[in-house]
């Protein structure tokens, strides 16, 4: 008797919430699958009938789009991949090593992982602009460095730091140097950990937007989120070419966390980055 | 081994300092530079930092900033530590609720600008037709456009898009809290309402003071949303301080004021961090 | 084979000192056991043998060789972990291997030195598990495999018992025993446990705050423990102690605090009137009957049997002493009995914070 009211009180908030939670994401992806008609009637359909795919041809045939995803695909792989090579070093040595000035480098790192995007882009774009990497893959690369490098460091110190220290003077007693040790034993035991800061650099960079707007501003080089935002700029906006580039967008982060939702979780519990 | 001059450590971590010290502190210390130089780059003192806070639309924009941080913290807390506490209890199918409350969180944050838009239109959004069919409005509302509106609107977006991660960590907080304190209270006769008060409540603490900042920084920070929607408008009525940067440098291409104001926004947020590193710094011990 | 040795060793973190000026040498072939209460700085004296930890002043040598800045890989010494450390990521052929393939050891040289150490220890079908699908006691013997595949001159352990159970730990300190018989390598053994100490030992070291109290054969620190600390340390019930004095009015007894007169042995003259503390193991008290000369008195407050032997908890002279007998005891709690200390037997401290044994 208790359990059954208790099921009652609990499933109606739950209810609510998973509608809260769902629902926009929801909407988005039946708007996609709308013809023109269906999309712009009061009262509004509730699932397009029938289901289109002409706002996906508007998307991959009619604009950037294409070029756009792949320019944030090579942008965030890139990022991504630097960040990781330098991360597993400075991590380790994190994660490993007592020295002077540790707690105030790893301050540091902290502080650039919360750095506001907005105090540093003026002075950026000059730095870009006087090497010739603004609108390029490598100058966003670089730039996006700001938000995967701490993250990353940040994310692995504790992974390394999960891995006990026996194993690392066990290995040095069978005679692992330094980075034998790292890349034998230590880096083996964190991969899980890897492919976790991975996606997590990967998403942030895929969903960077302010960087994006104020240092590609070509055609040829803007970035997914820029392409996005463009197609509401126009006075008149297509909706539905922006809920099917909109749902376009959010695959492949949905295919990274369906398979990886418990890294996410603890991921996102480490508070290791921002949505 | 270990006796050596130089720590191993540093040598680990010599190529990332060096690199973020590029990234991050020279363009700092560039910042500081421009806004206290004109566009020739003669020294200007303070003349940057005068026109940036005397303009007439600083006093709106510092309001609306003020407005949006808080709204959104406000109700990301509040939405969250609500999801936390019931995603905590026990009922069927409760994984699954757990990982379809975290898609507003893995959605792209301009996805989700684009997805509220569109819901958010006058006349064919979602949003309008729902109210008006419970009764709540009696005609549809210019969400977006109305300038009395488009911060609630924003606001209401941002706590969507950032609820889930309180919840987890709210989750994550309870999850510690051991059973037999539950079953204690429950012993003594306590209500719902008191384990939630005088238990759950006092356990979080901890974890909501550094989540309250995380929202507050990530808050500040908050260009894609209300840039991507309404590009600060109606009438500057939603601009708030960091897209007024973004602005000032890429649109009018005022960059020494631009970065006058960047390092203000600076200090402010430093003043945020350096109460997080603290708090941080206390939980950190080893 | 060699002999380590340690010259005046100091360990520093910072201002703080953990060992102070630690004088020790370990034969060849030696079995040694470093013991005492964590914190002792035993683990941080057995990791800088391994050249784990820096020396902050001093020597070590290993085999005539000053060894304080050749990193652990050159010491020529194998190292078995508390945790084990067995690598999670590697089969135990593997682990096996592994030093011997960071040393470029030819692999038909490395396959016949993992199959010797595997049949050595009775690993023979483990070879291609991984660690995580072995038993306690299996990782514990993979570990060692490790170490001795490397053919060592010295072998350290550093507590590798303490995450067994108490009956595989008996098991394994007499494998440990057995195979430093059969491989005659140098050994330094830690332990917090005495009874592992003086059950493995050819030598025990008994540590304390950085300070080594005591060094000698096991019995010998039984029999003539050199202060207060190892004569508490090593025994088990612990060794009694009482306060109290002599006098010189009557050399031949000792008066503890609430007035109980003990008998010295003949000669006793070395702790004239001086406050001492009179200390005797449990084994040498007895139950006696009445009219038995130099008997005191005692009340029974608990009574522990094992079953071959009882331990009797008695409250007198002051204190709480224990008394084992070696038959099943009839006595009750709340009983007096009369107690008699063997007078060969006895025991005596200096009472300072020392507690120095005073020699007669």
């Amino acid at each position: 008797m208790q359990d059954r009211r208790r099921t009652l009180v609990i499933s109606l908030p739950v209810a609510l919430l998973v509608l809260v939670a769902v629902f926009p994401f929801l909407w988005m992806a039946v708007s996609a699958f709308k013809p023109l008609a269906q999309l712009y009637t009061i009262p509004p359909r509730w699932l397009p009938d029938p289901p289109t795919l002409v706002n996906f041809k508007t998307v991959l045939f009619e604009s950037n789009i294409p070029r756009y995803f792949v320019n944030s695909l090579i942008i965030s792989i890139g990022s991504t991949s630097l960040a990781l090579i330098f991360a597993i070093f400075a991590a380790y040595g994190f994660a490993r090593f007592d020295f002077r000035g540790r707690s105030a480098a790893l301050a540091f790192v902290l502080i650039g992982q919360l750095l506001p995007t907005a105090t540093v882009i003026v002075p950026l774009y000059i730095v870009l602009n006087y090497l010739g990497l603004i609108n390029t893959y490598l100058g966003l690369i670089l730039v996006y460095l700001i938000l995967t490098l701490p993250l990353s460091v940040w994310m692995l110190t504790g992974y390394f730091r999960g891995i006990p220290k026996e194993l690392e003077d066990a290995a040095i007693i069978d005679g692992a140097s330094h980075l034998g040790v790292l890349f034998r034993i230590s880096l083996p035991l964190v991969s899980p950990g890897i492919i976790a800061v991975a996606l997590y650099s990967f998403v942030a960079t895929w969903n960077e937007f302010v960087f994006a707007l104020s240092f590609a501003t070509e055609k040829e080089m803007k970035t997914l989120p820029i392409g996005l935002a463009e197609f509401s700029t126009e006075f008149d906006t297509d909706w539905g070419a922006v809920m099917a580039a909109s749902f376009v967008m959010t695959l492949p982060i949905a295919l990274i966390f369906l398979v990886m939702q418990r890294m996410f979780v603890s991921g996102l519990m480490s508070g290791a980055t921002k949505g | 081994m270990t006796s050596r001059n130089i720590s191993p450590g540093l040598w680990f971590i010599l190529p990332t300092m060096l690199l973020l010290a590029t990234l991050i502190i020279y363009p700092m210390l560039s910042t500081v530079e421009l806004s206290l130089t004109d566009s020739s780059g003669a020294f200007a003192g303070m003349r940057n930092f005068n026109v940036a806070i005397s303009a007439p639309s600083t006093r709106l924009i510092l309001f609306n900033t003020a407005y949006y941080v808080i709204g959104s913290v406000v109700f990301q807390l509040l939405l969250g530590i609500l999801a936390g506490i019931l995603l905590n209890q026990q009922f069927a199918g409760r994984s699954v609720v757990r990982s379809l409350m975290l898609i507003p969180w893995v959605v792209p944050g301009i996805v989700a600008a684009m997805t509220w838009a569109w819901m958010f239109h006058t006349d064919y959004g979602i949003i309008n037709y729902m109210l008006m069919q419970l009764g709540i409005i009696s005609e549809p509302v210019g969400w977006l456009t109305d300038p009395d509106t488009v911060m609630p609107a924003l606001i209401a977006v941002n706590a969507w898009k950032m609820f889930p991660f309180v919840a987890v960590m709210v989750l994550a907080g309870l999850q510690s809290v051991p059973d037999e304190l539950y079953e204690a209270v429950r012993v003594d006769g306590a209500s719902f309402w008191h384990e939630i008060w005088h238990i759950m409540l006092p356990q979080l603490q901890p974890v909501l003071v550094s989540v309250t900042l995380l929202l507050t920084i990530w808050a500040l920070d908050g260009i894609t949303i209300i840039y991507s929607i309404t590009g600060g408008g109606p009438a500057n009525r939603s601009m708030i301080f960091p897209i007024q940067i973004y602005v000032q440098a890429f649109e009018y291409f005022e960059f020494n004021r631009a970065a006058a104001m960047a390092v203000l926004y600076f200090l402010f947020i430093a003043v945020i961090i350096v109460l997080y590193m603290r708090m941080f710094a206390a939980q950190d011990k080893d | 084979m060699a002999q380590v040795e340690l010259n005046k060793v100091v360990k520093k973190y910072g201002a703080y000192e953990a060992l102070h000026e630690v004088d020790m040498r370990v034969e060849n072939g030696e079995f040694v056991v470093l013991v005492g209460p964590s914190g002792c700085g035993k683990s941080t004296l057995l990791r800088m043998i391994a050249g784990l930890e820096a020396i902050s002043s001093g020597a070590i040598s290993i085999g005539g060789r000053v060894v304080n800045d050749i990193r652990p890989k050159e010491r020529d010494i194998a190292m078995v972990f508390q945790s084990y450390a067995l690598y999670p990521h590697m089969t135990v052929r593997k682990n096996m291997s592994f030093a011997l393939k960071l040393a470029s050891v030819p692999q038909p040289e490395i396959d016949a030195a993992v199959e010797r150490a595997a049949s050595i220890l009775g690993l023979g079908e483990l070879l291609d598990r991984r660690p995580k699908q072995l038993s306690g006691g299996q990782r514990q013997r993979v570990a060692m495999g490790r170490a001795i595949v490397r053919n060592p001159q010295v072998f350290l352990f550093d507590e590798p018992l303490s995450n067994l159970d108490a009956k595989l730990r008996v098991q394994m300190r007499a494998e440990i025993r057995e195979l430093h018989q059969r491989l005659g390598a140098t050994t330094v053994y830690v332990t917090h446990d005495q009874i592992e100490a003086m059950t493995m030992a050819d030598k025990i070291v008994v540590m304390r705050q950085g300070y080594i109290e005591q060094i000698g054969h096991p019995l010998e620190l039984y029999d003539r423990p050199a202060n207060l600390f190892v004569a508490g340390f090593i025994g088990s019930p612990a060794m009694n102690f009482i306060e109290g004095e002599t006098s010189a009015a009557s050399p031949q007894s000792f008066v503890a605090k609430d007035g109980t007169s003990i008998t010295l042995p003949a000669g006793s003259a070395a702790l004239d009137g001086r406050r001492v503390i009179l200390a005797i193991r449990p084994e040498d008290l007895a139950v006696v009957g009445d009219g038995t000369p130099d008997a005191f008195a005692g009340k029974v407050v608990g009574v522990e049997t094992t079953g071959p032997e009882s331990v009797i908890l008695l409250e007198t002279c002051g204190t709480r002493v224990s008394l084992v007998l070696r038959e099943r005891a009839s006595l009750g709690v709340g009983q007096t009995v009369l107690l008699r200390a063997d007078p060969a037997k006895l025991h005596f401290f200096e009472s300072d914070d020392h507690g120095r044994r005073i020699i007669m």
